[in-house]
């Protein structure tokens, strides 16, 4: 839809040249979201598609992904032989409600910024240790891991101005074995659970609850856990986690992330 | 109200954010059941409970109630050997209509208005913008425009006097165009309601007594479509003692509009869903119940009116002799049947035949075609004057240029314009046969008409070449002037319509997710005018339902907001849920249209709920009242189940 109300658009072609933060702008990287219901409180956007950064960075230490690089990108991205992980790219984005056309303008870090609790790439990107590359306002840098960087639904801790620059995805996790379960009310629904589990060499299992609880859930053991105590961990969970919206009661995505995780221990470890 | 109008939505979208206003938060009461306890809000002080003996005195939340009666129920269900009884509810759902509502309004230094808008009829429009704004009806042109898709919910205005108005004041063209957004918070859905059903029957399956009491959400003003849903919920069944009960109710939610077959789907669910329990009781086969008890030429139903060439008893037999029916079923999968009922209507309509100088014919109506009317138009008209179809074009006219026509609704558009046209057509056959006979010069009565010809008859049978229609046209000037006809009816005897569907589910039991795995849809359909297009009436219908069935509802919050207004939060069904649906046609034709035609467009959304829900209690054998049978629903009844 239009944004009427919007008087300014800046398309900044480096970081010298973005202009300065005001609270009624908002970054534009693919804008399928941004588009697609009225912004009442905005008046300027500052575009980001003339930075031209890369997509994908891989590299030995592991993949930068760019907070620009579209979902249709990272889904045709040809991964090494190690990076096993690699293969949850293309469940993520099929997780993402929305036709394979929008993978073509949606970002990852547009999605990752949304901060809706079935948001893929914030699944993906906290099952696989990634850290948020964030540039400050006052020219600075920090870097946040991902699993600290949704704090509720469509929260986050982005402070005002700064901006997702990229998430750096490390080598260790991308070589992990994973798996994906999602859930949702109806076939190709949004997702109401949304799984992801991941075992290293060394034994160390991850699972990273998703949708299903208001911010990404990430329990880690050591060694892998034996069914029970998977489940216990998330019996263990407190009632206020699970998320309750029109997609799905709170009792119900508990039993689906229970039933999912199930299936993963299984999948991971049998 | 306040309403702003700008050269631009950036200006207009200003201009709003200047409007400050102040709410005072009243008591307020959204539940069908709490609007009508006492010591309730109370919505209108002056809305006083319609339909009760003796009159009231009080102001209430029920503003109408309902009453059917045929026999005597006590002593019916004293008759009975079994009982069953159920309370049920369906929440407020949307038509989904692809496209929001729109116009584009110009009132012109004369006082003379122009409205162009997508709605289900024009002739309404026109209508409630003169009451609403003081006009006279001359004064304003409504034009139709191409719809995409109403369903019921383009029956009201909600834009067109605004419009109107802002255009009066400014002097300009004004345009507005409802947001999807917009679409789901202020317009009117369907009415959510609750059901408690009783039934009674002797061992042979032979009912002896049905009630049913119907509370229909009507939002914040009266109007809900509690009538049909109590004239529909047993028509299907020749039942001696019953009675039907309904109140209309407000709360505060948006008014309600219709919605195909505007209440018999929701009553229906009930009704439907209490058969096959009744069914279940007394171990009997659901479509032999259905056919011990079905409705037949010589029915009065409860709501007065008795039934003539009806085709229910087909469609149950068609039903049990359809290979679904008999279909093996795998683990966790269940088969249901359900019946629907809608009594369709005729009414005012006009159509006009224009038989143009080369031949070629034209025919106005004032219908919006919503559901290939026009095609099924130009095709009568075809058949009365011998012509191929590809030489008749179908155009809706405005409400200057053709008579008045009622809306587009209710399945009463291929029925009463399409008799209408039908007449129309043969005005201008019997005219062309006058103007042969004149070019002849042989008597009118000497003259016939045959495969889109003039051909001379009796003693003058091969005296003259075949004249064909478009030869007559082209003297037209020397035989008097243009060949046309209009004609407008208030056509009666509309053939009600029924229909049996069944439906396979499969139940997961780990997600509580119902997929439908096939569904055959049968429906006595008179004569099928345009079968393909029938074909999409009943599949379409079918896919509303199960909709309706499984996921859709408006979810409000505590305080009567919604929490889904939009597609990605409200979910319809998509291709990829659906079985084919397999529509089945029952011809009894209606011998009260020329061609046989009744209604088709209503009756197929009416069985689909209980047809679902009867299915998910054949595969996990729990009874499902409440709508949308969600997972969530699902899993917590079999979590309950087991204990």
């Amino acid at each position: 839809m239009d944004l009427p109300q919007i008087e300014s658009v800046a398309s900044p072609r480096s970081r010298d040249s973005l202009p300065p933060w005001r609270d009624d702008a908002a970054w534009l990287a693919g804008g399928t979201w941004l588009f697609s219901e009225p912004q009442p409180a905005l008046r300027s956007l500052v575009d980001l598609s003339a930075m031209a950064w890369p997509d994908l960075e891989p590299s030995a230490s592991g993949l930068r992904i760019a907070a620009t690089c579209t979902i249709a990108a990272l889904e045709a991205f040809r991964s090494p032989a190690d990076w096993p992980a690699a293969g949850l790219f293309g469940q993520c984005a099929n997780a993402l409600l929305g036709s394979f056309k929008i993978w073509n303008m949606a970002t990852v870090g547009g999605n990752v910024c949304l901060s809706l609790p079935a948001a893929p790439m914030l699944a993906l990107t906290v099952a696989l240790d990634g850290v948020a590359w964030l540039w400050q306002p006052d020219g600075g840098e920090r870097f946040l891991p991902m699993a600290d960087f949704t704090v509720g639904p469509q929260r986050n801790s982005l402070r005002p101005g700064e901006l997702l620059r990229a998430i750096d995805l490390p080598a260790s996790g991308l070589r992990r074995r994973a798996a994906l379960r999602q859930a949702s009310l109806t076939t190709l629904g949004r997702s109401a659970a949304l799984l992801i589990a991941t075992l290293d060499e060394s034994g160390g299992f991850a699972l990273t609850i998703t949708a299903s609880t208001i911010r990404p859930m990430h329990l880690a053991w050591d060694s892998p856990p034996s069914s029970d105590e998977l489940d216990a961990r998330i019996q263990a969970l407190l009632a206020e986690t699970w998320f309750d919206d029109v997609h799905g009661t709170p009792a119900w995505r508990r039993h689906m992330t229970r039933r999912l995780a199930a299936k993963l221990h299984q999948e991971l470890l049998a | 109200m306040a309403a702003v109008a700008a050269t631009s939505s950036a200006i207009a979208d200003a201009a709003l954010e200047l409007i400050e206003v102040k709410y005072e938060i009243l008591p307020f009461v959204i539940d069908v059941e709490d609007a009508m306890l006492p010591g309730a809000p109370i919505l209108h002080d002056d809305l006083f409970t319609a339909g009760v003996e003796p009159k009231a005195t009080t102001a209430s939340n029920i503003a109408k109630r309902v009453a059917f009666k045929l026999g005597d129920v006590d002593a019916g269900f004293a008759e009975a050997d079994v009982v069953v009884e159920g309370y049920y509810t369906t929440q407020a759902v949307h038509q989904a209509y692809i496209e929001p509502h729109a116009c584009v309004v110009t009132v012109g230094s004369d006082g003379q208005s122009l409205i162009y808008s997508s709605s289900q009829g024009h002739f309404m429009v026109r209508a409630y913008c003169a009451k609403l704004l003081g006009m006279e009806l001359s004064d304003i042109r409504a034009m139709p425009s191409e719809i995409g898709g109403g369903f019921g919910g383009k029956t009201v205005v909600y834009l067109e006097p605004i419009a109107m108005a802002l255009s009066k004041q400014t002097g300009r063209p004004v345009k507005m165009v409802m947001t999807r957004e917009d679409v789901f918070r202020s317009t009117g859905p369907t009415s959510g309601g609750t059901i408690a059903v009783k039934l009674g029957a002797k061992k042979d399956g032979t009912i002896t007594a049905a009630t049913a009491v119907l509370k229909f959400q009507a939002g914040a003003f009266p109007g809900s479509p509690v009538q049909p849903g109590c004239m529909t919920c047993f028509a299907m069944y020749d039942l001696k003692n019953v009675t039907i009960t309904g109140y209309d109710v407000v709360s505060n939610r948006p008014k309600v509009a219709a919605y195909r077959a505007p209440g018999a789907p929701i009553s229906t669910f009930a009704t439907e869903s209490a058969m096959d329990e009744l069914a279940l009781k007394l171990g009997m086969d659901p479509i032999a119940l259905r056919e011990k008890n079905a409705a037949k030429d010589g029915t009065k139903t409860a709501y007065g009116v008795t039934f003539q060439n009806i085709g229910y008893t087909q469609t149950l037999e068609a039903a049990k002799n359809h290979p679904h029916y008999t279909a093996p079923l795998g683990p966790n999968q269940g088969r249901g049947v359900a019946s629907g009922f809608w009594f369709n209507i005729g009414g005012e309509s006009t159509g006009a035949v224009h038989v143009n100088e080369d031949g070629s014919v034209s025919i106005v109506t004032g219908s919006p075609d919503i559901g290939g009317s026009r095609a099924s138009m130009a095709m009568m008209a075809a058949e009365v004057l011998g012509i191929p179809v590809e030489k008749v074009r179908p155009v809706i006219g405005d409400t200057a240029t053709i008579g008045f026509t009622h809306l587009t609704g209710g399945s009463r558009v291929t029925f009463a314009t399409g008799m209408a046209v039908t007449q129309a057509a043969e005005r201008v056959r019997d005219d062309l046969k006058k103007r042969a006979a004149m070019i002849w010069e042989i008597p009118v009565e000497a003259v016939d008409w045959k495969d889109g010809e003039a051909v001379p008859a009796g003693a003058n049978a091969g005296g003259f070449d075949p004249m064909p229609l478009a030869a007559i046209a082209l003297k037209a000037a020397k035989t008097g002037g243009p060949i046309i006809a209009e004609v407008s009816v208030n056509a009666q005897g509309a053939g009600p319509g029924f229909a049996t569907h069944i439906c396979d589910v499969e139940v997961d039991p780990e997600t509580g997710h119902t997929t439908v795995l096939r569904y055959t849809a049968i429906q006595d359909v008179g004569r099928a005018i345009h079968p393909s297009y029938v074909e999409g009436q009943i599949q379409g219908g079918a896919a509303q339902g199960i909709g309706w069935a499984l996921n859709e509802e408006y979810i409000y919050d505590k305080q009567g907001k919604l929490d889904n207004a939009g597609f990605l939060d409200y979910r319809v069904p998509v291709a990829s849920d659906m079985p084919m649906i397999e529509a089945v046609m029952i011809e009894v034709p209606n011998p009260r249209h020329p061609f046989g035609a009744k209604g088709v467009g209503e009756v197929p959304i009416v069985p689909p709920m209980a047809a679902v829900a009867n299915a998910i209690r054949g595969a996990i054998g729990i009874r499902m009242p409440h709508l949308p049978m969600s997972p969530p629903k699902l899993r917590a009844a079999m979590d309950a189940k087991a204990g």
